[in-house]
C-alpha cells in the first residue's frame, strides 16, 4: 500500500502533466514570431498513461503560418500554475497527516 | 518528482529572450542607419530582419534561435530630391534606405513585449519549482 494514500500516484501524474504543460507553453511563447510554427498543447493520454504533446486546434494561422496566440498562452500559463499549486498543497497536506501519525499527534 | 521539464522551460524561455534581444539589436541598427546613404561601398543602407527558427534537438528543443539575418529586398528604397547632396544622381535624386522609423518602433515594442512574456514564463517556472520544494518542509 502507498503510505501516503491511494491518490498519491494520481497527484504525481497531475504534477508531471503540469510541468510538461509549462514547458510546452514556454516553447509557444518563445516561438511567437517563428514563421510556420504551430502552437502546441500538452494533454493526458489515458491509454498511454502519460502526457502527450499535440498541435493546438481551432486557431487561424497568421500570414506567416504561426498559430501562437500570446494572450491564450499567458492565460493557460497562469491557470496551469494555479493547478500545480493546488496539487502541491494536497501533497503537502498528505505529508502533514503522515507526520502527525508518526509523532502520535504531538507535533 | 521530475524537475527536468521545468529546467528545460527555463532554457527555452532564455532562448526566446536571447532571440528577441538579437532582433532588437537589428531594429536599433535600422533606426540608426535610417538616413545612411553610403555604407562604405557607395550603396545606401538596407533594413535588416532576423529570421527565427525553432530548435528541434538537444537541451533547448522547442526553443527558438536566430537562424539568420537577411537584408530586406522587398520594401522599396526611397527616392528623395536633394540636388545638393554628394550622393545625388544627375537628376538630383538621392536613394535613401528602405527604413521606416515608425514601423521599426512598432517592431521594437512588439519585440520588447515578447521578451517580457518570456521573462514571465521563466519567473513562473521558478515559482513552480519553489512550490515543489515546499513538500519537504
Amino acid at each position: 500500500m502507498d503510505p501516503l494514500g491511494p491518490n498519491t500516484k494520481m497527484i504525481e501524474r497531475a504534477l508531471d502533466l503540469a510541468a510538461t504543460r509549462h514547458r510546452v507553453i514556454a516553447a509557444n511563447i518563445a516561438n511567437v514570431e517563428t514563421p510556420g510554427y504551430k502552437a502546441k498543447v500538452a494533454l493526458f493520454d489515458e491509454e498511454l498513461d502519460a502526457a502527450v504533446v499535440r498541435e493546438r486546434e481551432g486557431v487561424n494561422p497568421r500570414e506567416n503560418g504561426n498559430t501562437v496566440v500570446m494572450e491564450l498562452e499567458m492565460a493557460d500559463m497562469r491557470k496551469n500554475e494555479l493547478v500545480y499549486r493546488v496539487f502541491i498543497q494536497s501533497l503537502i497536506q498528505k505529508t502533514r497527516i503522515m507526520r502527525a501519525a508518526i509523532s502520535g499527534g504531538g507535533g | 518528482m521530475n524537475l527536468n521539464n521545468l529546467f528545460k522551460s527555463l532554457s527555452i524561455s532564455a532562448s526566446g529572450m536571447s532571440a528577441e534581444r538579437f532582433k532588437m539589436g537589428l531594429i536599433a541598427s535600422n533606426i540608426a542607419h535610417a538616413r545612411d546613404t553610403d555604407t562604405g561601398n557607395g550603396l545606401p543602407y538596407r533594413r535588416k530582419d532576423a529570421v527565427f527558427a525553432t530548435i528541434l534537438e538537444g537541451e533547448l528543443a522547442g526553443g527558438v534561435e536566430v537562424a539568420d539575418w537577411v537584408e530586406d529586398r522587398v520594401t522599396p528604397m526611397q527616392q528623395v530630391y536633394m540636388p545638393g547632396h554628394p550622393h545625388a544622381d544627375e537628376n538630383g535624386m538621392v536613394t535613401m534606405p528602405n527604413v521606416n522609423p515608425h514601423n521599426e518602433m512598432v517592431d521594437m515594442i512588439m519585440s520588447s513585449r515578447t521578451y517580457e512574456a518570456n521573462l514571465e514564463a521563466s519567473r513562473i517556472a521558478v515559482e513552480i519549482a519553489r512550490q515543489a520544494l515546499e513538500i519537504g518542509r
